[in-house]
């Protein structure tokens, strides 16, 4: 199986003497299935059948996000979706949830810069019934004066939660900004707290209007169901709402400039820094010639504990606690390659950021070991097999790829695409990627409170 | 990518019990998903199995007991963590990288923690790769190398663990309930022990530890997936076989009935712009006859999301909080509610009075048979929705033997929750939620 994939029969022939040292073989790996269509009002349905329980993910991907969102309006998609579980004309604030805790199923929704995603998880014979709902809320919502002022409350708590009492958080939202000053990822998806204190029942109803509509969503549904049991459900309920008038998202694929090279932040929270450093990176959403390479390239720098950051710092120099890497490529804006690292007790944040500079500096000029990237392949290609088990993670696979334009020969192709990068070619991404005039630098100090302890 | 060649099965195993799990939801029809059977290998090992072939993958899962944080010395707090964190950093023939990369070359996962009571391991790897998997488990369970340099390098990084954490509001918090919950008893030791009590551990404390608790008597062992029952079994003995303490000299901790909280709410000062709230209340233990009333009553009282009193009315009534919860968890030698909520600074106090005013309606007038019917529902409904992934399932095994509940429970357990009346949880609720025992705790910058 794998010989195929490659083309060049250099390439093919030491890659079949390693493949009988390293190469692992998913020989009954179930291949992932799908069914796409769609109806005449615009709503794009996505089946991922699944059958081990009669159990089904039901979820609604609208394409809005925080990133659709103008200046001195941050924060509308979020809390936005918090109105959504509010009443409609037809069902009471909290009856949805409530059918569905009846019923034996898990709800929630989240808000990303590009996609907003409302899910149920839930027995087969309640999808009708959350389908019923989910369609009423996309055409019937009542957004409420009283409502939305106490949901801006609970939106503040949640904003204090993840950000404000977190000093990684500030830091991230901070370096954000710096990393994109001209592009709307600049800004926090919960917002700034000036701007949510600031929004109007008007602005959510406005959202609701411009947003909200079958032509402008895409419906995913993975587990035991087939497509002849689905489609008359998804015409009954889905149907009959009527398309918006939707424009084309403006959301720019690339950031221009950076704004500002290294951010510090002190906080009283903090009783050890820690270093950060984001690079603008290439996104799946556009022609990608390095994501695949890249994904690599973060695990073997420094996301597995057998990387090449981890072992020279980590293991073997002992300069740093921790560190690690990411990188995310499936969003319709530029992506980020993460780098993140907790020096040990003695060295500075300098020394650190040193030795790091050093060993990425190794990383362009010197390609990793093929035993070191067949590792690293057989680890990222399995993970296709194990998000099977879990109908919520693959169905937020499927959604993000078709909110951002793609489909889901994305996975199917994922043990492919990943098994045939090169050494070269990770090199070559680490030598376009890792440069510090699209990079800024993050540094987390503490700082000693004014109030008594 | 070798085989193991099956054994045949009469020749190896006693099949002691089993039962057939349906999972079934409302109006489906019966479908038979998984057989929980309990069986001894060759060598004497006891484990329970469930085969599911639907995907190519395995998951095993193991709890040793008597091996918690509660089980280290005083002293030598933090040991079973330690111990933990430093299994999978050289073991056998491998050093800390060469065990990682083999692991990753067959796509596995192995992972140890602690809790109070047990030491946890589980793997998950693909059905072809179980052998190489099961070897590397059995290195790391019975041949970890613990050399100077891994000890000081893993100490080192717990140290900074325990540092990252001393200004979070939700770790204060979570700290000062659990010391004074529990005072001087074992349960008040942190997982992770203490600054200077992790500098006393040596390399022979780790390796005592692996000598004396790694023990088939304290194993319980569950495995869930693709795989044949003869591979599993030949793999367990192959890999898997520890030393045998007959005379089960396992370290005792003390009973927990004397605990007595009766404070008024205590609030520890950190500069944050968020008050963090944890709360606690004794609760019975997994075998106590109230064990489903007080389960079916915590979903109502913090346990149910949206559904539930503390959510409805702090969240969603007055907006307080964004996130407002109790769970009720079984240790070995106390149940507890405990539960958490975080809320600017200045309204700290009066979500206290929210929390403590929504404990006090529980123990004055119970639920309504409407909250009970609808909560029943929930719990029913859910049950076999949580049978999707392997880990889940291995999980329940393990937990099941662990509780000593019967290899059917899986197919009892809808009807046990269904048998819970209004009655017996409203004298479940008299007898455990006494306003004065809630505990409470905030952490932040409240005036």
């Amino acid at each position: 199986m794998v010989m195929l994939i490659l083309k060049d029969a250099y390439y093919g022939l030491v890659y079949f003497m390693l493949c009988m040292v390293f190469c692992v073989s998913f020989a009954h790996a179930k291949d992932i299935e799908y069914e796409t269509f769609t109806l005449k009002n615009g709503l794009q349905i996505v089946l991922v059948p699944s059958h081990k329980v009669p159990a089904v993910s039901h979820m609604i991907w609208y394409k809005v996000g925080a990133a659709d969102e103008v200046d001195g309006k941050t924060g509308l998609a979020h809390l936005f979706e918090h109105m959504m579980f509010k009443a409609t004309k037809n069902m009471e604030a909290g009856e949805f949830s409530n059918a569905v805790a009846k019923a034996g199923g898990n709800d929630n929704a989240f808000t990303n810069q590009d996609y907003t995603g409302y899910y149920q998880n839930i027995a087969r014979d309640t999808l009708p019934m959350v389908m019923q709902k989910e369609a009423d809320r996309m055409k019937n919502l009542l957004v409420n004066e009283a409502q939305f002022q106490k949901e801006k409350r609970v939106v503040l708590e949640e904003r204090s939660s993840r950000i404000d009492n977190n000093p990684v958080s500030v830091l991230v939202e901070k370096m954000n900004a710096a990393l994109f000053p001209d592009h709307p990822y600049g800004r926090p998806v919960i917002g700034f707290r000036k701007d949510i204190e600031a929004l109007t029942v008007e602005d959510a109803k406005k959202f609701y209007q411009h947003y909200y509509a079958p032509n402008n969503a895409v419906l995913i549904v993975v587990g035991d169901i087939t497509r002849s049991a689905l489609e008359p459900m998804v015409r009954k309920y889905y149907g009959v709402i009527k398309a918006g008038n939707i424009s084309e998202r403006k959301i720019t694929p690339g950031a221009e400039k950076i704004a500002a090279t290294e951010i510090i932040h002190h906080d009283v929270k903090v009783k050890k820094e820690q270093w950060l450093r984001f690079y603008t990176a290439p996104q799946y959403h556009r022609d990608c010639k390095e994501c695949y390479a890249l994904t690599l390239l973060s695990y073997l720098l420094a996301e597995s504990p057998t990387s090449l950051l981890h072992n020279e710092l980590v293991v073997e120099q002992k300069i740093a606690a921790s560190i690690n890497a990411h990188y995310d490529d499936l969003q319709i804006g530029p992506a980020r390659f993460s780098l993140s690292a907790i020096p040990s007790n003695g060295i500075t944040i300098e020394m650190l950021e040193q030795k790091i500079e050093e060993l990425i500096e190794q990383a362009k000029q010197q390609a990793f070991s093929e035993e070191a990237i067949q590792r690293a392949k057989n680890m990222l290609a399995a993970q296709v097999i194990y998000a099977q088990e879990d109908f919520t993670s693959l169905g937020r696979i499927f959604g993000t790829l078709y909110v951002i334009g793609k489909d889901g020969d994305y996975v199917k192709e994922w043990e492919k695409n990943i098994r045939s990068v090169t050494a070269e070619q990770i090199q070559n991404a680490a030598q376009k990627i890792l440069n510090h005039d699209h990079a800024v630098t993050g540094i987390l100090l503490p700082k000693e409170s004014e109030k008594a302890e | 990518m070798k085989h193991v060649k099956t054994t045949p099965l009469f020749f190896i195993f006693i099949l002691l019990i089993s039962a057939i799990v349906y999972l079934n939801t409302q109006q489906e029809a019966k479908k038979e998903m998984a057989q929980v059977n309990a069986y001894v290998t060759e060598k004497g090992q006891n484990f329970w199995m469930m085969q599911d072939d639907y995907l190519p993958i395995v998951t095993l899962k193991i709890s040793f007991s008597h091996a918690g944080s509660a089980y280290d010395d005083e002293e030598k707090m933090g040991l079973a963590n330690m111990v933990a964190s430093l299994l999978s950093e050289g073991a056998g023939e491998y050093d800390a990288t060469e065990y990682y990369a083999a692991l990753e070359s067959i796509a596995t996962d192995i992972s140890f923690w602690v809790d109070k009571d047990y030491f946890h391991v589980s793997l998950k790897t693909i059905s072809d790769h179980l052998p190489q998997a099961m070897q590397l488990l059995g290195v790391a369970l019975t041949q970890p190398t613990f050399a100077s340099k891994d000890i000081e390098r893993i100490r080192h990084q717990i140290q900074i663990y325990m540092l990252r954490q001393q200004r979070q509001p939700d770790y204060l918090a979570g700290k000062t309930l659990r010391e004074e919950l529990f005072s001087d008893h074992p349960y008040s030791y942190p997982i992770e022990g203490k600054m200077e009590t992790i500098t006393h551990i040596a390399q022979k404390d780790l390796q005592e530890f692996v000598a004396s608790k790694f023990i088939k008597q304290a194993m319980f062992l569950s495995v869930v997936g693709d795989v044949s029952l003869g591979d599993t079994s030949m793999l367990i003995d192959k890999h898997l076989t520890l030393p045998n303490d007959a005379q089960n000299n396992a370290k005792k901790i003390a009973e927990l009935e004397a605990y007595k909280i009766n404070k008024e709410p205590i609030h520890v000062f950190t500069d944050a712009p968020q008050t963090v709230i944890h709360f606690a209340m004794p609760a019975p233990l997994r075998n106590d006859a109230d064990f489903y009333p007080v389960y079916l009553l915590n979903y109502m009282l913090g346990g149910g999301g949206f559904e539930s009193r503390l959510m409805k009315n702090i969240r969603e009534d007055k907006g307080l909080v964004y996130s407002v919860y109790s769970s009720y968890v079984t240790y070995g030698k106390t149940g507890l509610l405990v539960g958490s909520a975080a809320t600017e600074n200045k309204s700290a106090d009066k979500t206290i009075r929210e929390i403590e005013n929504e404990f006090k309606k529980v123990a004055d007038a119970g639920f309504t048979q409407q909250e009970l019917d609808d909560a029943k529902s929930y719990m029913i409904h859910s049950f076999p929705l949580k049978m999707t992934k392997n880990e889940y399932l291995v999980s329940f095994l393990d937990v099941m033997q662990r509780d000593h509940l019967a290899i059917d429970f899986l197919q009892k357990r809808n009807a046990l929750v269904n048998a819970v009346t209004l009655k017996q949880v409203n004298k479940a609720a008299k007898k455990w939620i006494r306003p004065k025992k809630l505990l409470i705790v905030s952490a932040g910058n409240k005036p």
